[in-house]
């Protein structure tokens, strides 16, 4: 029917490469296709007909890549618009996100975003012409496509062009097609919505060839005498920076904000000077030149009496204050500093431990840089979320209705503030928002972004609980109804049909030992004695694959969030709520489908056998954790359970010493448990989190199945196991903790993962029982992240589980709730012969993308969780301030940090010695404070690394701090702290009494 | 992650322009060469090929001959400047054993070599220009080589490659598509008897999806089949008319 009707030779010219393709014109592709469905002349005409604005728009590709935001609302006015195949493909070059997001757009029904393959059409493909340079040429196809459509639909539809490029439009004006800058659309639809004008992004008038606006509102930046003063230096162009890296001038690499500051980055860059890797520093507004984190810059190195020495904590860069705005002084780090969150890097990031690598040579002194152009912008498509910042900032006096200048404040402390439009700016300023960013004029002090949505009222938990939930990227929204799609029916029942090949193991007494108010049963354990004497053990795990049909959508959904995220108040689960909390949770008192591990062990521990198999289990009781030490604790319970549970501790103890001996680690975290107000969700209290011996039995028997499982999925797939490994940590990354270690008197030994075991245990403090615990804590955060691989990736040494001390690891107990467990159970599946690998599982590329995904979403889980235990910390304390013993993990000159064991929190106090002095011993940690002689003799005081300290503990919001506050109230060290708002939730009189107190 | 997908348009288009299930343009000539038995030349897209027949003529190699039918040889050239980088390849090389070995396999499947025994019948394939699917279309090359040469067959071959990408089979992969590493499945079949001569993949690919795939490439191979018995009917006409 559709025949080839010509063909015409396209040529590309790339690596000197002449690459002839074929290139074919139809006649039946009406006019576009709608949600994947070809579409009519008629057609379109009637849905412009119904629709509000009666006319089509057609999109050039500028439009497209600056304004998807606008584009993504699903308004009237932005109804029928038709995107042409040239305009995505211009968009897939670009920035693939956005063409994702666009090609979404093209496949949502609700919207009338018609997709026309201008290309391949007879009528509408751009004849070449001679000397034409790709981008005219494709500013042509568009003029042609939207011509021919208005032809198409003649009087009845207006179609009109949307491009924001001057040249397009004003030839588009001269062919007599209907065409405008979408910010003049927008200005003309605005009565009908004003809410677009909201989301439009600010355009760069300082690029060449774009418009102009004249009438936006105003200008984010003053300028002089219309000339706009460049408070940057321009960004080199891209093939100055190639040649640059190419001779060695420039060097390239991803800059990385540090924690707290968007104006202190370094970046790691390969191959200077022959060493591997090297931190080098960019500090100031002025070096870091407008790059943000995560952007892959090109910089230089500034010239060695410029570098940053260690010593030197100002952290100001050489060059900072030379901004010649002169008026406006407000660097975009002088932000409130916060002081008390939970340590989000108690696993060290890699970047932490690269920070202490020095160049040769350099002494104490770091290598600096400038950044002199960006490589590639990696501003986050998704938006950032923060707030408006309502004090100081110069409101720019307008008409109501009008659109000003605001500054929002990312949550996310690297990234800078961000200058956007709004005409809500009062509406918005006690709200959460995101906020896109857009680019950044070297005529800006901020980089200019617009506003996106609204998250709700600042400070409410549900809107910071979504903020945490955005920022750590986890995905929250509930289960599409294609993944739904493929669970079980609601009756679903074992039958002997589908529990063939099962091995029947319901007469075991398999219980589960869980905390309570567990519903998601990964895990359930049964022990009998066999009658040669010896025993048999069975762990048993949830039998998920058998509900998750390998490649199916849940799969691929399943795989994409990788983890369940647990919150404080709630639980993000990586697979839907039927199969998490019924039909694969190993409840008591039913049949369940399991995947058990069963030993022959005698009864010192001995393993003699093991088998795997796909069971069905019948589980005689969910433990508590409570419960079962009940078992253990009083002999007098004589029933089928407790001695189970009797004989599994007896192994468990044979097993963890063995462990130990071998060098596995007991390390510690500052965990802590919230009460909850059943009602409103907001915590009465915080609880240490207690562990008990049968949490150490569980682990213990998962421990077990996780190593035989890894062994033997490892010996049928070599090269294709997902396996976990903890690399050990190199010695630099204990030099902090071996300082605080001798500071204080006590000798550790890092030498291995046995070594530093023993040394801790004989490391502690007479009289105080948190003394080792505190080091355990320090000790853990020397470590490296643990990590999944594929182990055809690391060779055999780099499988090596340091914390564990175990040579091989993996994950196999947890499959509800962990995709890693899933792949485990594929692969012992396939091992033991009950389903073939899937297909996927056996391409090694797709497996290393498995397990970077596992990786990344394991860590934004972790620190998901985190945040979710800060903001509720900081509920509790803007409750309930309180007085506490505190520990000090680190001292300076002029400041303390300290860990607040009952709470898990951490924080930072500055001190002032006003009229007195400090006095710093660098070996012991030490800092003594001398005061002024004024006071007369009050003698010194002095406070250590590790010292036991008392602290109070508030959340304040002003200008300087926001969130949880931490004051030192003994030993006096200086001046106290003035509190500069007076506390609301505390009577005066008490605060009073406190003060004294000092 | 995966680059296979996005690929087909949301119009249902391939980057060329085609839709799934069409094949590419096809051009053919007889008798590009007098001084051959047979010859001919086709194009399906970019990719070009001239085939040129010698025989049946006597056995070079007498140990080679057999008495009771004639055997086929294949030889398999690629120039230089056929790829988008110049590049000399060697007479040696694997990959054109590989496809010079399945044209002879397959023809010696479709030749009636009992009608010539004691003789031996050379396929020369030079591939001018190369863009995916050199094996089907030197096969159709050689097909209608032999066409013009008189050979007895017993059906035209024909073949054409089928693979599967964005989750649907798409016809007669072109040299982009076929770089994808998705699963290229090249087809020869007798379209009047129905009966496969060839199928040859190297990936790994579930049962129903190949089988899907496999129809694919059969249906190709018989719209492939409908263009070439156009072109020998109208040479075997034009031969007619100038005979009388």
């Amino acid at each position: 029917m559709h025949r080839n009707r010509a063909f015409f030779k396209k040529t590309r010219k790339g690596k000197i490469l002449r690459v002839v393709s074929d290139h074919y014109l139809r006649d039946d592709i009406g006019c576009g296709s709608l949600a994947g469905k070809p579409v009519s002349n008629d057609n379109l005409v009637q849905l412009a007909q119904e629709s509000v604005m009666k006319r089509f728009l057609v999109l050039d590709t500028n439009v497209v890549l600056n304004q998807m935001d606008l584009l993504e609302n699903p308004s009237p006015a932005l109804s029928c618009v038709v995107v042409l195949q040239t305009v995505m493909q211009e968009a897939r070059h670009n920035n693939l996100s956005l063409f994702r997001r666009l090609k979404q757009l093209l496949k949502d029904d609700s919207r009338v975003f018609v997709f026309f393959a201008n290309e391949h059409h007879c009528e509408t493909f751009p004849e070449e012409i001679k000397g034409e340079s790709p981008n005219d040429r494709n500013d042509r196809a568009i003029r042609i496509a939207t011509s021919w459509f208005s032809k198409q639909f003649g009087d009845s539809i207006a179609v009109v062009l949307l491009t924001n490029d001057r040249a397009n439009l004003s030839l588009a004006q001269d062919a007599k097609i209907s065409a405008m800058t979408i910010h003049a659309y927008v200005e003309s639809v605005r009565g009908q919505y004003p809410d677009l004008a909201e989301l439009l992004a600010p355009e760069e008038s300082s690029a060449a060839g774009d418009v102009s606006e004249s009438n936006r509102g105003n200008p984010p930046q003053r300028r002089t005498g219309g000339q706009r003063v460049l408070l940057f230096e321009e960004h080199k162009p891209m093939s100055e920076l190639t040649a640059g890296i190419r001779q060695g001038r420039y060097f390239q690499g991803a800059l990385r904000a540090e924690r707290s500051s968007s104006n202190r980055c370094y970046v790691v860059a390969q191959g200077m000077q022959d060493k591997e890797r090297i931190a080098v520093y960019i500090r100031g507004a002025q070096c870091i030149n407008r790059a943000v984190d995560g952007d892959i810059v090109a910089f230089e190195l500034l010239p060695e009496a410029e570098w940053y020495s260690q010593g030197d904590t100002s952290g100001g860069a050489t060059k900072e204050e030379k901004t010649p705005t002169g008026g406006e002084m407000e660097i975009p780090d002088n932000r409130p500093t916060e002081n008390l969150v939970p340590d989000p890097t108690a696993q060290p990031a890699i970047e932490e431990i690269e920070k202490t690598k020095t160049l040769e040579g350099a002494g104490t002194r770091q290598p600096c840089g400038r950044v002199v152009g960006i490589i590639r912008r990696n501003w986050r498509e998704k938006q950032y979320c923060g707030s408006l910042r309502v004090e100081g900032d110069r409101a720019v006096a307008s008409g109501k209705g009008q659109s000003t200048s605001a500054l929002f404040m990312p949550v996310d402390r690297k990234i800078p503030w961000v200058r956007i439009q709004t005409r809500q700016r009062d509406v918005l300023s006690t709200k959460r928002i995101l906020v896109a960013m857009d680019s950044w004029p070297a005529w800006c002090k901020y980089p200019l972004g617009h506003y996106v949505k609204t998250l709700g009222e600042k400070g409410a938990k549900a809107t910071e609980t979504e903020v945490i939930l955005l920022e750590h990227e986890i995905p929250h929204e509930s289960f599409s109804g294609k993944v739904l799609a493929c669970l079980p029916p609601e009756d679903w029942a074992i039958t002997p049909e589908n529990s063939e090949g099962r091995k029947d193991l319901r007469h075991l007494p398999v219980l589960s030992i869980d905390p309570p108010g567990c519903k998601d049963i990964d895990d359930a354990l049964h022990a009998r004695p066999l009658e040669n004497g010896n025993l048999e053990v069975g762990v048993h795990i949830a039998d998920v694959t058998h509900f998750v049909e390998a490649g199916s959508a849940l799969d691929q959904e399943a795989s994409s969030r990788s983890t369940s995220t647990y919150l404080v108040e709630r639980r993000l689960d990586m697979l839907p709520g039927m199969l998490t909390e019924t039909l694969c949770s190993l409840k008591p008192n039913v049949d369940r489908f399991a995947f058990s591990v069963i030993w022959e062990m005698t009864p010192a521990g001995v393993i003699v056998d093991v088998d795997f198999c796909k069971s069905i289990i019948h589980s005689v009781a969910g433990l508590t954790y409570n419960e079962a030490q009940l078992m253990l604790d009083d002999p007098n319970i004589q029933d089928v359970k407790a001695e189970s549970v009797r004989r599994l501790n007896d192994l468990a103890k044979i097993f963890r010493k063995r462990r130990m001996d071998s060098g596995a680690l007991t390390l510690a975290s500052p965990e802590v448990r919230f009460v909850l107000d059943s009602e409103s969700q907001n915590p009465t209290d915080v609880q240490m989190y207690a562990l008990k011996e049968t949490n150490a039995l569980v682990e213990e028997f998962m421990l077990l199945a996780n190593i035989t499982v890894g062994k033997k999925i490892l010996r049928h797939f070599p090269t294709l196991s997902v396996l976990r490994r903890h690399p050990s940590p190199s010695r630099q990354q204990f030099d902090g903790l071996l300082a605080i270690a001798q500071a204080v008197g006590i000798k550790l030994d890092v030498d291995n993962s046995k070594k530093l075991a023993q040394s801790l245990d004989r490391a502690t403090r007479e009289g105080d029982p948190y003394f080792n615990k505190l080091l355990r804590i320090l000790s853990t955060r020397c470590m490296m992240p643990a990590q999944y691989f594929c182990s055809g990736e690391q060779s055999q040494e780099d499988w090596h589980h340091y914390g564990l001390a175990a040579p091989i690891y993996t994950h196999f107990t947890s499959p509800i709730r962990r995709y890693a467990d899933v792949c485990v159970h594929r692969l012992l599946g396939a091992a033991i012969g009950v389903a073939p690998l899937p297909a996927f599982l056996m391409d090694k590329a797709l497996l290393h993308n498995l397990t970077e995904n596992m990786n990344r979403r394991h860590r934004s889980a972790q620190l998901a969780g985190r945040a979710s235990v800060g903001l509720h910390t900081e509920m509790y304390f803007a409750n309930n301030p309180t007085e506490e013993d505190a520990f000090v993990l680190s001292v300076d000159k002029t400041k303390l940090s300290v860990i607040v064991p009952r709470f898990g929190i951490e924080g930072t106090i500055e001190l002032d010695a006003g009229d007195g002095t400090f006095d710093f011993d660098k070996q012991a940690l030490k800092l003594v404070y001398v005061p002024p002689s004024s006071v007369g003799d009050v003698g010194q005081t002095s406070i250590q690394i590790m010292d036991k300290v008392r602290v109070f503990v508030d959340v304040v919001n002003n200008a300087r701090h926001q969130g949880a506050r931490m004051t030192l109230i003994s030993p006096v060290m200086g001046v106290g702290e003035e509190v500069p708002v007076p506390e609301p939730a505390i009577p005066s009189g008490k605060r009073q009494r406190k003060t004294k107190g000092l | 992650m995966d680059n296979r997908a996005d690929f087909i348009s949301l119009a249902g288009l391939r980057p060329d322009g085609r839709r799934g299930r069409e094949i590419r343009r096809v051009r053919s000539r007889f008798g590009v060469f007098k001084g051959a038995d047979g010859s001919a030349y086709l194009e399906m897209g970019q990719t070009k090929i001239i085939a040129i027949v010698k025989g049946p003529r006597e056995v070079t190699r007498r140990q080679d001959r057999k008495y009771d039918t004639g055997i086929v040889n294949c030889e398999y050239n690629v120039a230089p400047f056929s790829g988008s980088e110049r590049k000399k390849r060697r007479p040696t090389e694997r990959k054109g054993m590989e496809i010079a070995l399945a044209v002879k396999e397959v023809f010696e499947g479709a030749i009636m070599l009992h009608l010539y025994p004691r003789t031996q019948i050379d396929i020369y394939l030079h591939v001018i220009q190369s863009d995916g699917g050199v094996l089907p279309v030197g096969i159709n090359a050689a097909s209608l080589a032999l066409v013009d040469a008189g050979v007895a067959m017993s059906d035209l071959v024909v073949a054409c490659s089928a693979g599967y990408l964005d989750g649907m089979p798409v016809m007669d992969l072109n040299y982009v598509e076929q770089a994808l590493g998705g699963p290229y499945l090249p087809v020869a079949v007798l379209p009047e008897k129905d009966k496969l001569l060839l199928a040859k993949m190297e990936s790994r690919l579930p049962l129903e999806i190949f089988e899907e795939v496999l129809r694919a490439a059969t249906d190709a191979c018989q719209q492939v089949h409908e263009v070439l018995r156009a072109a020998v009917k109208e040479h075997a006409g034009a031969l007619l008319s100038s005979q009388i």
